[in-house]
């Protein structure tokens, strides 16, 4: 299953003097089970480019396949697409509208068409996926907690049934324990159930970590595609898009920059926890180095 | 004499709440007796869970919110003194999160001097200061320009500028970099160490990224509507048990520094920030290598 991007471009207001072409053409295939990440400064068309994926916006120019048919082909059924591929917008918190979570969460799967009691088994089940338990219920969306109202907003796409999840900035403005939570939960729905994740994030922390490949925008072009080894190899390219190295891979930077010959190329703690090490150990021996 | 003060400051509020059919109005407390001394100069973050009470005391300070108990004072100003609401709020400014709700005008300067013309400032003195502020935040090159052909940080800055023209002697910045992209963040962060540095203004960041934290000079720490937490940004961030347990992490290079010392690594405690961490492993690595024969 994959969701491909054929040359794909975006003009607002295409024909009229206000013409503006917020996505130059570009080619883009996301696959079930991988975690895409899609960074760039602001205004630089991560959500323009999104918002192409289930058919929310018809692009200008080009072709968006799902499965590889045309989504804009006659007769398609873009209504189903939409629960395929599911889209969570920013803040989709401020979207939540019902008297229960559960009422909230069951309007997805509603709308699709199906039933009063299959709505409900799959706004249950998608609910528990996200973390949120049977005591959530009956409760008001409005008296839940940011990060539980950030986590209801998912499951009601969740709860469609997705194979394909697609997210604005999720865990912008969430504290750590409710990014954490949230970031772990989608990272199994990936590995438990093979959905594709496609991510916009401002945090080059998060994506550095769960990325399998980044597409960098920069004003409406796709400037770099690939792994995050690749792309945060590139500190200048990055910086001149608005965007800059995750914070262990500036410590590495910094490093060599005072003459230390490091290896650079860390995504997380971890790994440069593991560079630094190997630099204290291999140029002199350990009793000297202090480390025991 | 303190800048901000707040004694046993309590907000409660009313909700209803529907249990089983049956509606009934309940109290929520989201501040729950915080006393707090802030000193002229100082730069402060504020973190604590979504839901702890940030934002209450933040609309607290500019008089945006009126305490159900205790009391809060502005430079001695009561803030439920209504006479002096005006006094209060152009003594302490305040940055939102969302720099596309906080821009009126349709032009820069315009945008800037919105505050003061409001005020009744005469017209000559407001471009003076319409000057200063967009010159304070490296803006002045755009004062002609449209606000939203501005990028996300360059409009929070505009937004600041608008909060400095009422010449504020304290800004609070609630999450005003939430939205930013990197370059934005960064754009921000400098503005406002320099507003502090330069202009003496004090500063309270409310956010909840731990990098930013670090840069700070004292850092408070809420949780359930009251303050659990004060200290440097040393003190704070060599707890990161507690800080756990408050839904709250250490910033990378704290966790990275605490992982090399457990290797073994002669770092010091209490490293919050990325280019302390890097000079520490510099010096280590030197002095290592000197020892060598």
């Amino acid at each position: 299953m994959s969701l491909r991007l054929e040359n794909v471009s975006y003009t607002y207001e295409a024909g009229t003097p206000m013409e503006v072409t917020a996505l130059f053409p570009l080619s883009l295939e996301v696959r079930c089970g991988e975690v895409l990440a899609i960074i760039g400064a602001t205004g630089s068309g991560k959500s323009t480019l999104i918002q192409l994926m289930n058919g929310l916006n018809k692009p200008t120019a080009g072709k968006v396949f799902y499965n590889d048919e045309d989504i804009f082909g006659e007769k398609y059924d873009r209504r189903r697409l939409r629960g395929q591929v599911g889209l969570v917008f920013q803040y989709p918190e401020y979207q939540l509208f019902e008297e229960t979570v559960l009422k909230d969460v069951c309007f997805g799967p509603k709308n699709q068409g199906l039933s009063e009691e299959e709505g409900i088994a799959r706004a249950r089940k998608a609910m528990r996926t996200v973390g949120l338990g049977e005591e959530y219920e009956n409760r008001s969306p409005f008296d839940l907690s940011g990060g539980e109202k950030r986590r209801a907003a998912i499951a009601g796409v969740l709860a469609m049934e997705p194979r394909i999840l697609v997210l604005d900035e999720p865990t912008a403005g969430l504290d750590p324990e409710g990014r954490g939570e949230l970031l772990s939960e989608l990272m199994s729905l990936r590995r438990e159930k093979e959905m594709g994740i496609v991510m916009v994030s401002h945090s080059m922390e998060d994506v550095a970590s769960l990325a399998d490949r980044i597409v960098v925008l920069s004003h409406g072009r796709m400037i770099m595609q690939g792994t995050p080894r690749e792309i945060f190899d590139e500190e200048e390219k990055l910086n001149e898009a608005g965007l800059a190295l995750p914070s262990v891979c500036r410590i590495l930077q910094r490093l060599k920059e005072k003459g230390l010959p490091v290896e650079t190329g860390a995504l997380s703690v971890e790994e440069a926890k593991k560079n630094i090490l190997t630099l204290f150990n291999s140029s002199q021996s350990s009793s000297v180095t202090g480390i025991s | 004499m303190s800048i901000i003060r707040t004694e046993d400051l309590t907000y409660q509020y009313k909700v209803l709440s529907d249990e089983e059919g049956e509606e009934r109005e309940v109290l929520k407390k989201a501040l729950r007796g915080l006393s707090l001394s802030v000193r002229p100069g100082e730069f402060i973050a504020i973190l604590g869970r979504n839901g702890s009470g940030k934002s209450t005391l933040a609309k607290h300070i500019n008089a945006l919110l009126m305490p159900t108990g205790g009391t809060v004072w502005i430079e001695g100003m009561n803030t439920s003194d209504e006479e002096r609401l005006w006094d209060i709020r152009s003594t302490a400014g305040m940055v939102f999160q969302n720099p596309d709700n906080q821009i009126v005008a349709t032009v820069v300067e315009e945008d800037v001097g919105f505050g003061p013309e409001n005020v009744g400032i005469p017209t000559e003195e407001i471009w003076e200061r319409v000057e200063k502020s967009l010159k304070a935040v490296g803006m002045t090159a755009y004062a002609k320009s449209a606000p939203h052909r501005l990028s996300g940080g360059q409009k929070q800055r505009v937004a600041i500028a608008g909060v400095m023209a009422m010449k504020p002697k304290c800004i609070v910045f609630d999450e005003s970099t939430a939205m930013l992209d990197p370059v934005g963040r960064r754009e921000v962060l400098t503005t406002m160490r320099e507003l502090n540095e330069q202009e003496h203004i004090t500063v309270l960041l409310i956010t909840h990224y731990m990098e930013e934290a670090a840069l700070a000079g004292r850092i408070l720490i809420m949780d359930q509507g009251q303050l659990v937490m004060d200290g440097t940004p040393r003190e704070v961030f060599t707890q990161s048990e507690k800080l756990k347990a408050l839904g709250l992490s250490v910033p990378q290079a704290t966790r990275l520094a605490d992982e090399l010392r457990a290797a073994g690594l002669a770092l010091p405690a209490g490293i919050c920030r990325e280019e302390e961490l890097a000079e520490e492993l510099a010096l280590l690595y030197r002095k290592k290598k000197e020892a060598l024969p």
